[in-house]
Formats: C-alpha cells, sequence, structure tokens
C-alpha cells in the first residue's frame, strides 16, 4: 500500500474532494426524491411514506461510501471499500424490500406488490459490479507490482 | 484484464439502462390504465339475487395485464367464508379496452347454515379482491374489505300459543304468525304450509295459506306479516298435545319450524 501519497497537503485535498463529492450525491438524491415525490399522488406518497427512512438511509450510507472510497483512492482500500458497498447494497436491498414483495395495509386495505423481478437484476448488477472490483484489484494488484519491478530491471541494464 | 473490465463495465451500464428504461415505462403504462367502474346492479332471478359489476378496463399503457382475476369473498362475522366468486380475464392487450363484468351469484340454500340468517338480522363481510401480472414481470395484488348489513326475511318469526275450537265433528287449531321482512332483496312471494301432528307423527290438519310480504324499502318502516291461520283438525286423532309444522315456501328458500301444542281442557 502506498502510504506515502498521504502527506498533510495530500490529506486535505483528499478530504476536500472526497467531501465534495459525497455532498453532490447527497445533493443528487434529495433532487431526484423531491422530483419523484412531487410527481406521486397524495395516496401514493402515503403508501411509500413509511419507506422513506429506508431511503434516506441508504443514500446517507452512499455519500459515507462515496466520501471513504475517494478518500482512499489509488490504494487498495478503494477496492476493498467498493466491494462493502456493492454487499452493503445487495443486503439493504433485499431487507429493505423485504425479499422484493411490498406488503402495505392501510387501515382495510391491503395491497401487495411483487418486485422480486426487479430485486434480481439490481442484484445482478451488483453482483458484475463486484467481479468488476476483484479483477480492478486484482489489475492494481499486478500494475503495482510491474511498477515496483520496473525500476530494478532498469538498474540491471 | 482491461478488456475484461470493460466488458464488465458495458454490462453494468447496459442492465442500469435496462432496469431505468423497464421501471419508466412501466410506471408510465401503470398511469395510462382507465378503470371505469360502473353502477353494480342487483337481479333476482328464479331463486337466485345475482349482484353484477361492470368494470371498463382501457389499458393505454406500453404493457399487457395478464391473469386479471377478481374474486370477492363473503364472510360472516365469525369469518367463516358464505360464498366466493372469481371473474378471470387472461389477458388484456395494450391498446385495448375490455368490459368484465364481475357476477356474484347468490341461492340462499347453497349459504352454509342460511336458515339462521333467515330469522337473525347481521352483518357479512365483503373482501373484494384484485389479483393480476402487469408486463409478466409485476405480480400485483389488492384487496379491502367491507361490511354490509343482512336483513332477515322471515325476522323476528313469532307462533302464538294455539287455541282449538270444537264442532261436531272437527275442531279448528288457530294459531296467530308475525313477523318482518328485513331484507330489502327478498321479496316473500308463496305458501305458508301448516300441519298439526299429533302424538304419533300422524298429520291429522294440513291448510296452506298464501303469503306476499314485500322486501324493505329502506324508508324505516319493515313489511309485517301478521295473521291468524285456522286449521281444521280430525278430532277423533287429536291427542292432547303433538305439534305444528310451518313450512315457509317461496322460490328463494324454505323454511321449516315447529311448535309444540297441548290443549288441557279438552282433555
Amino acid at each position: 500500500m502506498n502510504l506515502k501519497k498521504f502527506s498533510k497537503r495530500n490529506i486535505s485535498i483528499r478530504i476536500l474532494k472526497a467531501g465534495v463529492k459525497a455532498v453532490l450525491v447527497y445533493v443528487a438524491y434529495f433532487i431526484i426524491a423531491h422530483f419523484i415525490f412531487m410527481l406521486l399522488i397524495q395516496q401514493a406518497y402515503e403508501l411509500i411514506g413509511e419507506y422513506s427512512p429506508f431511503i434516506e438511509g441508504f443514500f446517507i450510507a452512499i455519500a459515507v461510501f462515496v466520501f471513504l472510497t475517494e478518500f482512499s483512492s489509488g490504494t487498495i482500500f478503494k477496492y476493498m471499500l467498493e466491494f462493502a458497498r456493492s454487499l452493503f447494497v445487495i443486503f439493504y436491498l433485499i431487507i429493505a424490500l423485504k425479499n422484493g414483495i411490498i406488503d402495505v395495509n392501510i387501515q382495510n386495505v391491503t395491497l401487495i406488490l411483487n418486485l422480486q423481478f426487479f430485486l434480481l437484476m439490481l442484484i445482478s448488477i451488483n453482483l458484475i459490479e463486484i467481479a468488476r472490483t476483484v479483477l480492478s484489484a486484482i489489475d492494481f494488484l499486478h500494475e503495482k507490482a510491474e511498477g515496483e519491478l520496473q525500476p530494478s530491471a532498469g538498474a540491471r541494464i | 484484464m482491461k478488456y475484461a473490465l470493460r466488458a464488465l463495465r458495458w454490462a453494468t451500464i447496459i442492465l442500469w439502462i435496462l432496469l431505468v428504461f423497464l421501471v419508466i415505462t412501466l410506471v408510465y403504462s401503470a398511469f395510462n390504465i382507465g378503470i371505469n367502474i360502473g353502477e353494480s346492479q342487483l337481479l333476482v332471478k328464479d331463486d337466485r339475487i345475482i349482484w353484477a359489476l361492470p368494470a371498463r378496463i382501457n389499458n393505454s399503457g406500453l404493457y399487457g395485464i395478464y391473469d386479471l382475476n377478481i374474486t370477492t369473498v363473503i364472510e360472516d362475522v365469525d369469518g367463516a367464508i358464505l360464498l366466493r366468486s372469481s371473474s378471470f380475464v387472461p389477458l388484456i392487450s395494450k391498446e385495448e379496452t375490455r368490459q368484465i363484468w364481475h357476477n356474484i351469484s347468490v341461492s340462499l340454500e347453497e349459504i352454509p347454515n342460511y336458515q339462521a340468517y333467515l330469522t337473525n338480522d347481521t352483518n357479512f363481510i365483503i373482501k373484494p379482491s384484485i389479483r393480476l401480472n402487469f408486463a409478466k414481470v409485476t405480480p400485483f395484488f389488492f384487496t379491502f374489505n367491507s361490511t354490509i348489513p343482512w336483513g332477515a326475511p322471515l325476522y323476528n318469526l313469532h307462533v302464538d300459543e294455539p287455541n282449538c275450537q270444537f264442532n261436531a265433528t272437527h275442531c279448528i287449531v288457530s294459531l296467530n304468525v308475525s313477523f318482518e321482512n328485513h331484507s330489502p332483496y327478498i321479496n316473500l312471494n308463496g305458501t305458508l304450509k301448516v300441519e298439526v301432528l299429533n302424538q304419533n307423527e300422524e298429520k291429522i290438519g294440513i291448510n296452506s295459506f298464501p303469503i306476499n310480504v314485500p322486501p324493505y324499502q329502506g324508508n324505516g318502516n319493515y313489511p309485517a306479516y301478521n295473521e291468524t291461520l285456522s286449521i281444521p283438525v280430525d278430532i277423533s286423532k287429536l291427542t292432547r298435545s303433538g305439534k305444528i309444522r310451518l313450512t315457509f315456501q317461496t322460490s328463494m328458500f324454505s323454511y321449516e319450524t315447529e311448535v309444540p301444542y297441548e290443549f288441557e281442557e279438552i282433555f
């Protein structure tokens, strides 16, 4: 791990850059969520109202991951965090979407929506993302190892 | 390695585009489905009460509606299922308008323990539900329950103690029968058969009386029946005690009840 990169000046820039990215992600969430909620009729808003803490919690967690990933870019920690983020997203979606079966009860009305197809698609996307992260980590280590070998090879010549 | 990474990145991007496209088009299509529920019609035909609910579904969306199943379950207050009726539409294609009739047809005699509902007012729980598979990827289920009052057609059925008046060969048994028709659906048009049975279960007198009590109009005044019925009885077979069997026979139902008699003063 190249910890030499983390000089005092470098750390401040990294924190600033990571902070800006995380804030941008969170602001994007507010804009998208506000736009979606504006489109919804009152009854539909009441139905998904109970999921708003889940959605907000999800975006806070994603913003934290964006901050940490950006802060640790150029190190193996970036890939570890990306891997962790994808796993987090998979488990979060499974738990928040109750295995893809949305069951809403309001007074004497029951509504059940089966979103398993979409959950499956989201899990597939995140599994591909995990595979990509693992390959990227291997590639990163490979390039780093090559980079360390090149000067010694040059010295021999 | 670079090519594999690039391929995976493109796979992720394509899947995201597909997912977003699918969600947007599904939401758009769902908002473009028009459902018009017409006024329900109540028909009384032969021995059946038919409740028909028309619905017009206009699918202006981009996807079909598959396996549309409308079910109505009627339960008593204890949750026992009295009646279940389903209407099934295998497919409503996009750009198609379909007229659906959801019929609930009930014959009183098909309802378990229906005789209890002939003399007692109660409430029924009606549970309509809709099950469908939208675009074959989004199964959907919707149900609600509401309570409907049930008015008994023979509410407060009361048979007074019978008495007997003699002549030379016969005695005339007379008894007063009264009830109120609380049902807004059932027109009580039929006969009331009265049989007098002695201790040995022999029929010693029989008579039939027409009954015609209109359904309850909802104005607070229940149509009532209050008649004194006379049945000539063969005096040679008359015993001190016995029973009188009353049978209400209408096109909708048949109801039988018995009252004991005891003519102590005669013997």
